[in-house]
């Protein structure tokens, strides 16, 4: 059972996956912003309180979702390379780390001009809007670290633990406006609980996190057949021959 | 095999110190991350001497008063009540009723008065659409 499941991880199946998914993943994420602008703009109503300014939640809501998915993604790829040892979890990685840090930054951003007329103010330093900037500067600073040019495995491999180690941030998000005082209001949409946010409200919210998943497919995919490229000309070059030796299979 | 363990467990105890971290940084920091104060928590714990303090609370029904720019209401939540006075322009979801936050002090003589510099509204979590009513 584990060994169908490392199969995933050869670096044929990565590039031969990527390289099918990022097109049709492009091709969903227009599709997706376009019908989720047009849910989210024209046919969504205004909330009872904050009138248009809701429509700030399809922006802001699915990349702060995303941003915490995806972190979650790389930690779970990161403790997988780190046991077993797989290089190409390491580089799985560092390619979700790209998407990771725009959704941050995205989050970030639409919630403080949402929070402006909202709250009154652009920036609170409460829990949730500080862990949010921590989680930012994880992923910088794993990017900085990871992104050097010709940076060898070895150190790749070392870097997961950044990555684990600043997972803890992630229940600390969550939970934070459960546990502390904050500004920020609480989750409205809790598993299968009946959500606060109206039922209407939700085709768009849908959409858009659909357009934004996309968009995160289209990012990681370029990255890993650029990176895994760039591993098998490493490869090639100074140790293990045999695993260059085996030509990619382009579909005809 | 052996190297594998090796790797796990101490994935393992990474992650059982993060564990025992969490906890901690939750216990020490539970009074300190909090973003305001409740009214209650104000004379419970004698805040009022404070030169900086934020107080959450709800904007109490029929006591908003203004003169000009100059505002005045009381903030409650349903234990004890603030009067608090605010100069300037209250934010746009500002209304009785409404869970506010304001940030200031309280007047160095009597210290009876909230005198608020910020008032932040904030809302819950709640999402309704706005039913407009077709004109009859």
């Amino acid at each position: 059972m584990i060994k169908s499941f490392l199969f995933l991880f050869q670096m044929r199946v990565i590039e031969r996956v990527s390289h099918a998914l990022w097109p049709t993943s492009c091709v969903c994420m227009v599709l997706c912003f376009l019908v989720g602008t047009y849910y989210g703009l024209i046919i969504s109503p205004s909330d009872y309180r904050q009138g248009e300014m809701v429509r700030f939640l399809y922006l802001h809501v699915p990349a702060s979702w995303l941003a915490l998915l995806t972190y979650t993604v790389m930690a779970i790829s990161s403790m997988i390379g780190w046991c077993a040892k797989i290089p190409t979890a390491h580089i799985l990685t560092k390619c979700l780390a790209m998407p990771g840090v725009i959704f941050t930054g995205l989050s970030i951003i639409t919630g403080s001009l949402w929070g402006k007329p909202i709250w009154g103010t652009y920036w609170a330093w409460d829990a949730r809007l500080t862990s949010m900037l921590i989680l930012l500067f994880i992923y910088m600073g794993y990017m900085s670290l990871a992104y050097t040019h010709s940076i060898s495995q070895k150190r790749l491999h070392k870097l997961s633990l950044l990555v684990i180690i600043g997972f803890i941030n992630i229940p600390i998000i969550k939970w934070s406006v459960d546990f502390w005082f904050t500004l920020h209001q609480p989750a409205s949409i809790i598993g299968f609980r009946k959500s606060a946010i109206d039922n209407v409200f939700i085709p768009p919210l849908i959409w858009m996190t659909l357009a934004y998943i996309a968009f995160g497919v289209v990012l990681t995919s370029l990255l890993l057949l650029k990176f895994i490229r760039q591993m098998r000309e490493k490869c090639s070059t100074v140790l293990m021959p045999t695993l260059s030796s085996r030509p990619l299979k382009r579909a005809a | 095999m052996k190297l594998k363990l090796k790797r796990f467990s101490t994935l393992f105890a990474i992650l059982c110190c993060m564990g025992g971290t969490f906890i901690l940084i939750g216990l020490a920091f539970k009074n300190n991350i909090r973003f305001f104060v409740t009214p209650a928590q104000v004379y419970e714990e004698n805040l009022i001497h404070h030169t900086h303090l934020r107080i959450g609370g709800v904007v109490q029904e029929k006591s908003l008063l203004h003169k000009g720019i100059n505002h005045t209401f009381y903030l409650i939540d349903g234990i004890m009540s603030i009067p608090v006075k605010y100069t300037g322009i209250l934010p746009a979801l500002f209304k009785e009723g409404q869970t506010v936050v304001v940030e200031g002090h309280f007047d160095p003589e009597k210290g009876t008065e909230f005198m608020a510099h910020t008032i932040l509204a904030k809302h819950d979590e709640n999402y309704k659409p706005l039913l407009k009513k077709a004109p009859s």
